[in-house]
């Protein structure tokens, strides 16, 4: 835990020295110069790799990889600067200094490490919204933070490590908006006429494999079903935004803010099939 | 397990699904569109074994006397013995054995993983990743994803992991810097992790942990960086430390007389990194520990020094030790004795006995009485063996005084052992025991370094002398009755592979070749009967499951996993 909160004051220093790139919090990223410049440069010499959003392509995942968003600034510029050829990386000496800062802060953006001093004030209160996630709310019942919790829904530690809080509040109360694949939930009949219902934990083009809320995997071949049918909807209650007070939700949005800032940099979320960032 | 559910389908929303899970003694109150997801009806029939999917490991299915369908743990029971009693696949008809599917971890080292299986879902580990899978297919379910540690040295930055242990709905893993971690098994998610090492580089862990009882018990690598080894056990539920046992007696502690009087035994290593194995009607775990350190220096550690390269009996509710026995007093040569202890119920001279067999690294195989720590035979197994002429009758090694030095002495076996960690086999149906042997010397030389913390605590120079002889590897089948070996196949291939070896009822021993195939022959006669290239190097172990009534058999091989069955 030392060497973690070394690795952030580190990066928090030298945001400080690159200058302002946005604040913690609900603000939007700002928006100038160094930013389109340093947008531009990792579309043209990042992006073929690592992804327009940094979760990975041909090349690993760098703006959700707790390790990587743990580095220094310095650390990352000299890795865009000489590269890592064992790792296939090459360098990009050519963006020189101001390039290189300016790449590696538009990777802070996509990292929503926005760090800039203290944190700006949280709308909402992280005690009360723990309650509410381990109690009425009943968020915990398939979600899990730090060990506490079920184990259908993703695990949300560091959940919020990336994300706004605008955008945290938006998969609350309108969580179908970007349905995960691996949320997805299909109903099937078996041609025997039987029904099961379940998330879509692996599937292709022959079988397809359904956890349902006891935790049961099912290993189903598609010869064996009449009929699949894929739901627009997760799991995820879709009335949290009329249930829930816009305090209330403001409360679960800072738990999950503030736990995510005290997650360990070793902590990454337990991911149903391949992602992108793996 | 009959649930009655309407189909979410249809219905306003899927939502209030999640109140209704676990709810239970709680009332769902808001819950005005309850949906469950389930099986429909009975829903029997889109199941294909009762359990099938179902991960809830039971204190019975740790204690089970036969190898199954699941393969539990890393050894695939308590015993070691990694007999399978699936029988459907035999010399008879292996030759239609073909394979099924291949996972690929994108890990950047090789696997030394033996995949565990419960109720059709395979778990593995790479590094400090685990990964659930369809047995069936290889499809992945859930992967937990955690970086290398950085900063490691020596072992531990090779961030090698051999697997895991499950428990009702919990999976429990060590990690390169000796963290445990328990994850939930449904879906990968962390519960808990407990650093169980000093914050040092030179701890590592690379074994799978052990279940026993409410214990998850684990040891670690680094014995040659300068480290005092230990069996610790953590309750499965908190992961609070229940008690530790260190390899190295403490200064005034029984067997601390086998010491320098120093603070070296700090840095004396024994270092427990393979799991152990377990009697439960004798409540006693049985562990192997590494060499001691500085480990071709013996000058700065003169005595026996226990219990480094030993077998411990300890009492898996106190890590109590009940008995000791030494392979190797003083050990020069690096020879670790973790090589599973696999326990053996079976005549011996006649008698009925409760046994350990094992094949040491260095280059005999022991029988002791595993109640006592009796010693009651040993043999041979090295050829060219150099540095000692026999065991005593108290097992005690007679040695030719090898001393590596500046200059450097060839010692038989040099520096990967007569045999290693890989799995040793025994099958009671033919009452053999099968391992994997190496034939190879080195020239040890040795020199004074003092121990520098972060730094590797070798006193090592090893090298093979030039002209000398081409090392060779054996698959060896030991007989029991008669006390003698039923066969010895000698290998031919590219170079020894670090694989281990199985059995099964069907008759057949199954290990990794020398030409980096998975290979099966005749249990009874070596006679070989059927190979699949996997065209990677092999550092692992296989066994074998079964969904369905299909038997299966898995192996990793380079940074893959391969399953075989019958078409």
């Amino acid at each position: 835990m030392t060497r973690n909160r070394f690795a952030v004051m580190l990066v928090c220093s030298f945001l400080v020295l690159f200058g302002r790139i946005s604040a913690f919090g609900q603000d939007e990223p700002r928006s100038g110069p160094d930013q389109d410049h340093g947008a531009q440069l990792y579309a043209s010499n990042c992006a073929y790799c690592h992804g327009a959003d940094g979760r990975g392509g041909r090349g690993p995942a760098i703006a959700t990889v707790p390790k990587v968003i743990a580095m220094s600034n310095q650390d990352l510029m000299g890795i865009v600067h000489k590269g890592e050829p064992d790792q296939g990386m090459p360098g990009f000496p050519d963006l020189g200094d101001p390039g290189t800062k300016a790449v590696v802060q538009y990777l802070r953006t996509l990292q929503g490490v926005t760090a800039d001093g203290p944190p700006a004030k949280l709308a909402g209160d992280p005690d009360a919204g723990r309650q509410l996630f381990f109690g009425e709310g009943k968020c915990s019942t398939c979600h899990m933070i730090l060990g506490k919790g079920g184990f259908m829904a993703t695990e949300l530690t560091s959940y919020a490590r990336n994300r706004r809080a605008d955008e945290i509040l938006q998969a609350i109360v309108n969580p179908d908006a970007n349905l995960e694949p691996t949320s997805r939930v299909a109903n099937v009949r078996t041609r025997e006429g039987q029904s099961l219902t379940g998330v879509v934990r692996a599937e292709d083009n022959l079988n397809i494999t359904l956890q349902t809320e006891d935790g049961r995997y099912h290993f189903l071949s598609r010869s064996s079903l009449a009929a699949v049918n894929y739901s627009d909807h997760s799991l995820m209650p879709r009335d949290y935004g009329t249930r829930l007070t816009s305090g209330e939700l403001d409360n679960l949005v800072a738990f999950l803010i503030v736990t995510s800032r005290h997650a360990p940099t070793e902590h990454a979320p337990a991911k149903r099939r391949w992602h992108h960032d793996d | 397990m009959t649930r009655t559910c309407r189909s979410v389908f249809g219905l306003a929303a899927v939502a209030m699904w999640m109140m209704a899970v676990a709810t239970q003694g709680q009332s769902a109150a808001h819950s005005s569109t309850k949906a469950r997801v389930g099986v429909n009806g009975s829903g029997h029939a889109v199941r294909e074994g009762a359990a099938l999917g179902q991960i809830d490991v039971q204190q019975s299915d740790l204690l089970q006397k036969t190898i199954k369908n699941n393969w539990v743990s890393y050894n695939g029971d308590y015993t070691g013995r990694r007999f399978s009693s699936l029988s459907q696949v035999t010399p008879q008809n292996v030759s239609h054995l073909a394979a099924k599917w291949v996972f690929h971890t994108r890990n950047a080292g090789v696997l030394e993983v033996t995949p565990v299986v419960v109720a059709g879902v395979m778990f593995i580990t790479g590094s400090n990743d685990a990964y659930a899978l369809d047995a069936r297919t290889g499809a992945l379910l859930w992967h937990h994803a955690r970086g290398v540690s950085s900063g490691l040295i020596d072992d531990a930055s090779g961030h090698i992991n051999r697997g895991v242990a499950v428990l009702g709905t919990r999976v429990y893993m060590e990690t390169d810097n000796a963290h445990l971690l328990c994850l939930d098994a449904r879906s990968g998610n962390l519960i808990w992790d407990v650093a169980y090492a000093d914050n040092t580089q030179s701890y590592g862990a690379t074994s799978a942990p052990l279940i026993v009882k409410d214990k998850v018990l684990v040891g670690t690598s680094g014995g040659d960086d300068g480290v005092r080894g230990f069996v610790a056990a953590f309750d499965v539920q908190t992961g609070k430390e229940v008690w530790r046992f260190w390899t190295i007696p403490a200064p005034g502690e029984k067997g601390s007389e086998t010491w320098p009087v120093s603070e070296d035994y700090l840095l004396g290593g024994g270092t427990a990194w393979m799991p152990g194995t377990y009697d439960p009607e004798l409540n006693t775990i049985y562990w192997g520990t590494g060499n001691a350190a500085p480990d071709y220096d013996g000058s700065v550690r003169p005595g026996d020094n226990l219990y480094t390269s030993s077998l411990v009996a300890l009492d898996p509710d106190t890590g109590k030790l009940k008995w000791y026995f030494q392979f190797n007093p003083h050990d020069l040569y690096d020879y670790d004795s973790v090589q599973t202890p696999v326990l053996v119920d079976a005549m011996f001279r006649n008698k009925p006995r409760k046994l350990i067999v094992t094949a040491n690294r260095n280059g005999f195989l022991y029988i002791l009485d595993r109640a006592t720590g009796e010693y009651l035979y040993s043999k041979q197994f090295m050829k060219r063996m150099n540095w000692a002429k026999g065991i005593d009758k108290n097992g005690r090694p007679i040695s030719n005084n090898l001393i590596p030095d500046a200059k450097g002495v060839l010692v038989c076996p040099g520096i990967e052992g007569a045999t290693n960690w890989y799995s040793p086999s025994y099958d009671p149906q033919t009452n053999m025991f099968y391992f994997r042997s190496l034939e190879a010397c080195d020239v040890l030389q040795a020199k004074n370094v003092p121990f520098e913390q972060g730094r590797p605590y070798y006193s090592t120079g090893a090298r093979t002398p030039p002209g000398s002889v081409a090392s060779e590897s054996y698959i060896n089948a030991f007989d029991l009755t008669k006390l003698d070996f039923a066969w010895r196949d000698k290998q031919i291939g590219e170079g020894p592979a670090y694989a281990g070896v199985m059995t099964t009822a069907g008759g057949l021993v199954a290990f990794g070749n020398n030409a980096s195939e998975f290979e099966m022959d005749d249990a009874r006669t070596g006679k070989p009967l059927w190979a699949f290239r996997l065209g990677q190097p092999m550092h692992a172990s296989p066994m074998s499951y079964a969904i369905a009534g299909k038997q299966y058999f898995a192996v990793a091989a380079g940074d893959d996993v391969f399953a075989f069955a019958l078409p």
